[in-house]
């Protein structure tokens, strides 16, 4: 009963997190650092 | 006589996973482009998977995840889908989904001196997980990207050079430190198993976290094992799964349950009695 209780209660609080980034249209900012080459990555 | 090649369904998930998050230059040979631009990039795959490489149609969840705190703010979206993947399957997708494990396992296959990683050099990737985390915030610099990852060294940079010679002017003191890296990483992935992901991968870290949580398990019944070794032996990451079934570092490869000849060990269901 323990490990469902932790389990569902983790789940409940990562969903939120998304639910959160979705709100706050973080895709939006994960897509403006992908789309362009990131010259921190290929070390330039 | 020739030796037939034989794929276990894991290397075949792992050939798949490749082509799918990386089929950009394969489906658009022609469009002259190096990088995707299009809308996926606005998700996040769920292994370490350079976005500047000319093949990724996602973005690499740690990188989105320190350029994220570098702007100051909370990457919620990043965090609650690290966690939503490991509180299920925990590090399986290291095992079966990461390219760059499985270029790593290739590596391991050339004929070389092995040596084993010690269990203190494990904890190194949690180092990194910190500074992961702490510089972007502190220092504004997305650290893991800029000065360590060998990923964006292999897949990233030396192909984006290739394809525009004209970078090669502007790089910096940082691309030489990539390339040794680089180098050194091969190396070591020749020599230690999966080098990259038991001492520095910070993905692996967090779903490492999950492992003794996540409903995805490994079960082990000491009244059937014999201890013979085998699942030690067989194991991508060289940790003894009969002494901790929910290693921090196991990958969920399950080539450890395939082999083991007693049935001591299974796979199971963390919230099943």
């Amino acid at each position: 009963m323990r490990k469902k209780i932790i389990f569902f209660v983790l789940l409940f609080v990562f969903l939120i997190l998304v639910l959160v980034g979705i709100f706050l249209k973080q895709y939006d900012l994960i897509y403006n650092f992908g789309r362009f080459i990131c010259f921190d990555c290929i070390g330039l | 006589m020739k030796k037939k090649l034989k794929l276990s369904s894991r290397r075949i998930i792992q050939i798949l996973s490749f082509v799918i998050f990386n089929p950009y230059i394969l489906l658009n040979p022609k469009t002259g482009k190096v990088l995707y631009q299009g809308k996926i990039k606005s998700l996040c795959v769920p292994i370490l998977n350079c976005y500047s490489c000319p093949l990724a149609i996602g973005s690499c969840p740690l990188g989105a995840l320190q350029q994220t705190i570098k702007i100051s703010q909370i990457p919620y979206l990043v965090l609650g889908f690290f966690g939503t993947i490991g509180i299920f399957i925990g590090r399986y997708p290291c095992g079966n989904f990461c390219p760059f494990g499985f270029l790593q396992e290739l590596l391991y296959k050339i004929k070389s001196f092995k040596f084993r990683v010690r269990r203190p050099f494990r904890y190194l990737k949690y180092i990194f997980l910190f500074l992961s985390f702490s510089i972007p915030f502190l220092y504004k610099e997305p650290f893991f990207c800029k000065f360590v990852c060998p990923a964006g060294t292999i897949e990233a940079s030396l192909p984006q050079i290739i394809f525009n010679p004209a970078l090669l002017s502007n790089v910096s003191w940082i691309f030489y430190l990539k390339v040794s890296l680089g180098i050194s990483f091969i190396f070591f992935s020749i020599t230690t198993k999966r080098f990259f992901c038991s001492t520095i991968c910070p993905i692996g870290a967090i779903y490492g976290l999950f492992n003794k949580i996540s409903l995805l398990q490994i079960k082990y019944d000491k009244n059937r094992c014999s201890k013979c070794g085998i699942c030690n032996a067989v194991c991508p990451m060289d940790i003894n799964i009969y002494e901790n079934p929910k290693d921090i570092d196991c990958i969920r490869c399950f080539n450890c349950v395939k082999k083991c000849p007693h049935g001591a060990l299974k796979i199971s269901n963390n919230l099943k009695k």
